[in-house]
């Protein structure tokens, strides 16, 4: 069930003859929490873009449960860094609206009942429902995005660098919200999740893709089974999860630097 | 004196003044209106069409920025004047409020078009893309997000536009159109008649302030939370 296999994957700009992503090949099962890690600018972001149909790939195919995409689609969230949420509607508007575009023939009062239950779910007030995304902090409007994608119960969940807009704290909440919501899922949601931060993807990770820079290619593939996951107060104290701590970053500056030179 | 303004008024103001106040109200709305419909149409197009738009398109684009920008390059009263054959041919007369409104709908259309784009560029790529990730048609998103999202930019981009037209009426009066301007012209400067002249210019200063008022109330109606 919705396994993505992506193969032969290039990608480069219109008019443009600079290769962004190069011969990406990666085959996920379902209920993996894939983090992409890399230096910025290498093409991670967009190689999310591609996954949920918001570029096209020039090369190569994205196919979940054997059908290629075509487009955005319902059937793959996004959760964006800066939120996505229209500023002229309510948090609880903004889910409804979402949910509405999924299940056009549910009444508002069902809509109403999820997005209120969503918004609970991600640890927030019932009474932020009413409220515009300016009268939220950062965090929270985060948590209304990450409910939104929730609400919608899509089988693929795709996060753009979600927290790298929130201070360390909100972000060490936020982070440890995602994982219990994710885990708490009976059908756990196949998860890509962009970050250039070797900690973030060490907690959340099943697998872990190192993209190498300009092309972006996959340098490094590493799964962590569940049983040797680290959680957040022993993640410094594993030594197997520190030698790899440095493996990735040995890996994500290497390439860095072979291309300065 | 007091009976001396009292019959001036009588004869210039409530029979001269008063009716081509009405006319050029009636000029300006009507050409405005004409212009935000085509305007809107046009800036749709470029917005939709341009690089990086919702379905890029390069000739359409290039054809429509060049129309634009070659009726934008007229000053308005040469405009006007070079209109007149194909204003006659369209509205049967070069004369009055009716053969007014044609030319200066023409020459108000490609600015109220550079309004509408401009103001639907600057919409967040990120909402769009949000829009999109939910399924939402092209439709859709030029509607319920862009076009929502434009509406403030709009809205005073407008009221610029209502502004610059206001005193585009009173340039097609001295060539033939009615309204204030005519007036001021004809009764007023021609006449060495400074009553009237001043008065329209007063009237006319009077009528950029409450534009301005209106459309700044308007403005904080829809401007966002």
């Amino acid at each position: 069930m919705n396994g993505t296999s992506i193969r032969d994957l290039s990608f480069s700009y219109e008019n443009d003859t600079r290769l962004i992503l190069k011969d990406i090949d990666l085959e996920v099962a379902a209920g993996e929490f894939v983090c992409l890690l890399g230096q910025s600018g290498c093409g991670k972001s967009t190689f999310l873009r591609l996954l949920a149909g918001l570029e096209k790939p020039t090369t190569g195919t994205i196919a979940v449960d054997g059908k290629a995409i075509a487009g955005a689609g319902l059937d793959r969230g996004v959760v964006f860094q800066d939120y996505g949420l229209f500023p002229w509607m309510t948090a609880g508007d903004n889910i409804m609206l979402a949910l509405k575009q999924k299940f056009p023939r549910m009444d508002k009062a069902q809509r109403k009942e999820i997005a209120l239950k969503a918004l609970r779910a991600v640890g927030l007030e019932e009474s932020v429902f009413g409220k515009l995304p300016k009268e939220l902090s950062g965090g929270m409007k985060q948590r209304c995005a990450i409910a939104q994608a929730f609400s919608i119960d899509p089988p693929i969940l795709l996060m753009d660098e979600p927290f790298g807009a929130l201070d360390a704290v909100t972000r060490a909440r936020l982070q440890d919200m995602v994982l219990e919501l994710w885990g708490s899922q009976q059908q756990k949601k196949t998860v890509f999740f962009v970050t250039h931060d070797v900690d973030e993807a060490l907690l959340l990770a099943t697998r872990i893709c190192v993209l190498g820079q300009a092309p972006g290619r996959v340098i490094y593939d590493v799964s962590i089974p569940p049983e040797s996951k680290p959680s957040r107060d022993n993640l410094f104290e594993d030594t197997e999860m520190m030698q790899l701590r440095n493996t990735l970053i040995r890996y994500i500056n290497r390439d860095v630097a072979s291309h300065i030179e | 004196m007091n009976s001396e303004f009292l019959a001036w008024y009588q004869k210039y103001f409530v029979k001269l003044i008063a009716p081509s106040i009405v006319d050029t109200l009636v000029m300006l709305s009507a050409t405005m209106v004409m212009a935000i419909i085509f305007g809107f149409f046009f800036g749709t197009i470029l917005v939709i069409t341009r690089k990086n738009g919702l379905r890029p398109n390069q000739p359409v684009y290039a054809v429509l920025n060049f129309i634009i920008n070659f009726v934008r390059s007229f000053p308005i009263l040469i405009l006007l004047v070079a209109l007149l054959p194909v204003t006659r041919a369209v509205v049967g007369t070069t004369i009055g409020v009716k053969g007014a409104i044609f030319p200066l709908t023409v020459a108000a259309t490609p600015f109220m078009a550079r309004i509408f784009e401009n103001a639907m560029v600057e919409v967040d790529p990120q909402l769009i893309e949000a829009a999109q990730s939910f399924g939402a048609s092209n439709t859709q998103i030029v509607i319920k997000v862009i076009l929502k999202e434009a509406v403030p930019s709009i809205v005073s981009g407008t009221i610029l536009a209502t502004i610059t037209y206001l005193s585009a009426t009173t340039i097609a009066g001295t060539i033939g159109a009615g309204g204030l301007g005519s007036v001021a012209m004809n009764y007023g400067y021609h006449r060495f008649d400074d009553r009237i002249l001043y008065t329209g210019v007063l009237i006319l200063c009077i009528l950029v302030q409450v534009i301005q008022l209106i459309g700044n109330f308007i403005y904080k109606c829809v401007q966002k939370g």
